[in-house]
């Protein structure tokens, strides 16, 4: 018992933080509803073989174009593929490519972030510099300009080409913040007592930068699949019977006068989708802003 | 500073970036590709003898460093190379094919400066009301909407379902354009029909400007509704729109005179930013239209594998947004003296 008390004395401050946290997104709803689609989500791609009804690569000629119907919910495409399998497996594709490509950008980004910012000099000057020169150019672009590149066409070749992109916003990001840190009290009594300047970075100066890195990593996990949707809708990206969302609506896309389903349930999947991770973002960033909180 | 200088000064600055650009460029060009001379000469479907002279040509047998010096001073000349699939020079066909992105990106933004900057204001006047909540959903659907799916919503139901706009394929009816002797100046539709009084042409361009300008411009009025609207929130609170208020200037004066000209300043910058995502939206709005732009022919080359176009397209839309940021910036400095001086 003593214990507990022991802890919630100590942790007293971060308590009252987190529960004033809570009550914000409590107030929120929007934000809920965000953090509520990507749940869903989640749970879809995790158990997509239980909750699609058919095989979402298995064509039937017999089946094709039908509407939607208490067989097939969402309808069937060209090939009689059951539309609405295949929006459940491509939850995985897409989810898949958003977390990959994030965790890869924050990976290096954070890294060079900190090291631009808290090194400074030549080193950040260099950085800096390549930074600015993937910001002169659209990312949509410059992935489709690496894909053809790339040569080969696959969903690695997507994550592989927009990491590439994406990566020097995180240097910003994390930089920036560790420019404000560094000349902290806190800081500074960490180098007085020795601490070694990797330990000052990752233990001292990164966990004091998480909440914004945090919030833009919850809003590029939207802006991401967005790119690769687009990608593989102008045609880079997943192989032909991949249950891919923007793919399918390419292919649908021939048929949309006579069979508006095959166009508009795996955008929709697509739109909702990004929705949630911009609802939860926005949520997370007036949640997290110490200048909004009070 | 006084305003040329500063200019002068961000005019140097454009140099670094874009030689930066072209520095991005060469590295996906010469590279990244395990053999750039197959991917120049067309990929697989190149013969030997074709890939070994576009190696000559290139000077792809050449140490890096000279490669890229001689592909700094081709561009200079706009030479972008040759295509393996058309075979003409790449810069020719991007002169057809630019113009009407011009058109279509030009029309987009202005639409969506007039729909984003009245929603940004009603919103921030009438904070946490339903007109301000409804905006805030206007604005996260635009940043979540994939946008080559809008377009295809659109002229599934705008033109298949209402029949509200003429055919969505192409940028003028042909019938109009060929059966008369329209001329071409700036091959920008809307521009050349008002020089010859031509508003038949005009008012037929238009029609098919409207679906795929508005699909372009929904996520850029969305970014500019939530920017002005956060700097208007911000502007409103300052001294000087109190000190107006006392005065007894009417509320339409304080907001139109006062406030907005001030908040203005950071949507500036926003417009400038967003041009760059604008400038990709094309490339899947012209492709969901069958606009003959710079995007569309990018697209076609990925099919084709006709990596020169697919890489003067991608130099000639960076070089766009550096510029277009550039001039951004000096119209800041001229609307804000605090740039200048600061």
């Amino acid at each position: 018992m003593e214990r507990v008390t022991d802890f919630k004395e100590k942790h007293d401050a971060k308590i009252k933080e987190i529960k004033y946290s809570l009550f914000l997104v409590r107030n929120s709803p929007l934000t809920i509803l965000g953090a509520l689609i990507i749940l869903i989500l989640i749970l879809v791609a995790v158990f997509a073989p239980y909750i699609a009804p058919y095989d979402p690569e298995k064509t039937n000629i017999l089946a094709r174009l039908k509407p939607p119907s208490k067989d097939h919910p969402f309808g069937t495409d060209d090939l009689g593929r059951d539309i609405f399998s295949r929006v459940i497996w491509g939850s995985r594709i897409s989810l898949q490519i958003g977390f990959t490509v994030v965790f890869f950008a924050t990976a290096i980004g954070t890294v060079l972030g900190l090291i631009a910012g808290y090194f400074r000099g030549w080193i950040d000057e260099i950085l800096m510099r390549i930074t600015d020169m993937f910001f002169a150019i659209p990312s949509l672009i410059l992935a489709m300009a690496i894909s053809a590149a790339l040569q080969t066409r696959s969903i690695y070749t997507t994550m592989l080409a927009v990491t590439f992109v994406w990566w020097p916003a995180y240097v910003r990001i994390v930089r920036s913040s560790v420019l404000s840190l560094v000349e902290s009290q806190f800081v500074e009594a960490a180098r007085s007592l020795g601490a070694s300047n990797r330990r000052i970075m990752f233990k001292h100066i990164l966990p004091n930068s998480l909440a914004p890195l945090l919030v833009q990593m919850t809003l590029d996990l939207g802006a991401v699949i967005l790119v690769a949707a687009g990608l593989s809708f102008i045609g880079f990206g997943a192989g032909p019977n991949t249950p891919e969302w923007g793919r399918m609506v390419a292919e649908g896309r021939n048929y949309m006068t006579t069979a508006w389903w095959t166009i508009t349930f795996p955008g929709l999947a697509i739109f909702i989708t990004v929705l949630g991770f911009n609802l939860l973002g926005d949520g997370l960033r007036d949640i997290l802003d110490p200048r909004l909180r009070r | 500073m006084d305003l040329k200088s500063y200019i002068a000064r961000r005019l140097l600055l454009a140099i670094p970036t874009i030689l930066g650009v072209t520095l991005i460029v060469f590295f996906i060009s010469h590279v990244v590709p395990a053999d750039p001379a197959l991917v120049w000469a067309g990929g697989a479907r190149a013969r030997p003898e074709q890939v070994e002279q576009i190696r000559q040509l290139y000077h792809l047998n050449e140490p890096i460093w000279k490669q890229y010096v001689i592909f700094l001073s081709d561009l200079v000349r706009g030479d972008l190379g040759i295509s393996p699939v058309t075979g003409r020079p790449v810069i020719e066909d991007i002169k057809t094919y630019f113009p009407a992105t011009l058109e279509l990106t030009i029309f987009a933004i202005a639409l969506a400066i007039l729909i984003g900057i009245p929603l940004g204001v009603l919103s921030a006047i009438k904070k946490d009301s339903p007109v301000d909540h409804s905006t805030r959903i206007f604005a996260l659907s635009g940043y979540s909407m994939p946008i080559f799916w809008l377009g295809l919503i659109l002229q599934l139901v705008v033109y298949y379902y209402l029949g509200l706009v003429p055919d969505p394929g192409g940028r003028v009816n042909t019938q109009v354009y060929i059966s008369s002797e329209f001329k071409t100046y700036t091959n920008m539709y809307l521009i050349d029909s008002l020089i010859q009084g031509r508003f038949d042409v005009f008012f037929d361009a238009l029609q098919h400007l409207i679906l795929p300008g508005f699909t372009l411009a929904y996520a850029t009025a969305a970014i500019i509704a939530r920017m002005t609207r956060s700097s208007m929130l911000e502007v409103i609170r300052q001294d000087y729109i109190e000190f107006a208020r006392a005065r007894g200037l009417p509320e339409r004066v304080v907001i139109y005179k006062h406030a907005l000209r001030n908040a203005m300043i950071p949507t500036v910058t926003v417009v400038g930013l967003s041009f760059g995502g604008l400038l990709a939206g094309a490339v899947l709005t012209e492709t969901v239209f069958y606009w003959p732009g710079i995007g569309r022919y990018m697209v076609g080359t990925i099919n084709t594998l006709d990596f020169p176009a697919l890489m003067g397209g991608t130099i000639l839309i960076a070089l766009v947004f550096v510029i277009v940021n550039l001039l951004v910036d000096i119209l800041y400095a001229i609307i804000d003296p605090r740039i200048r001086y600061g």
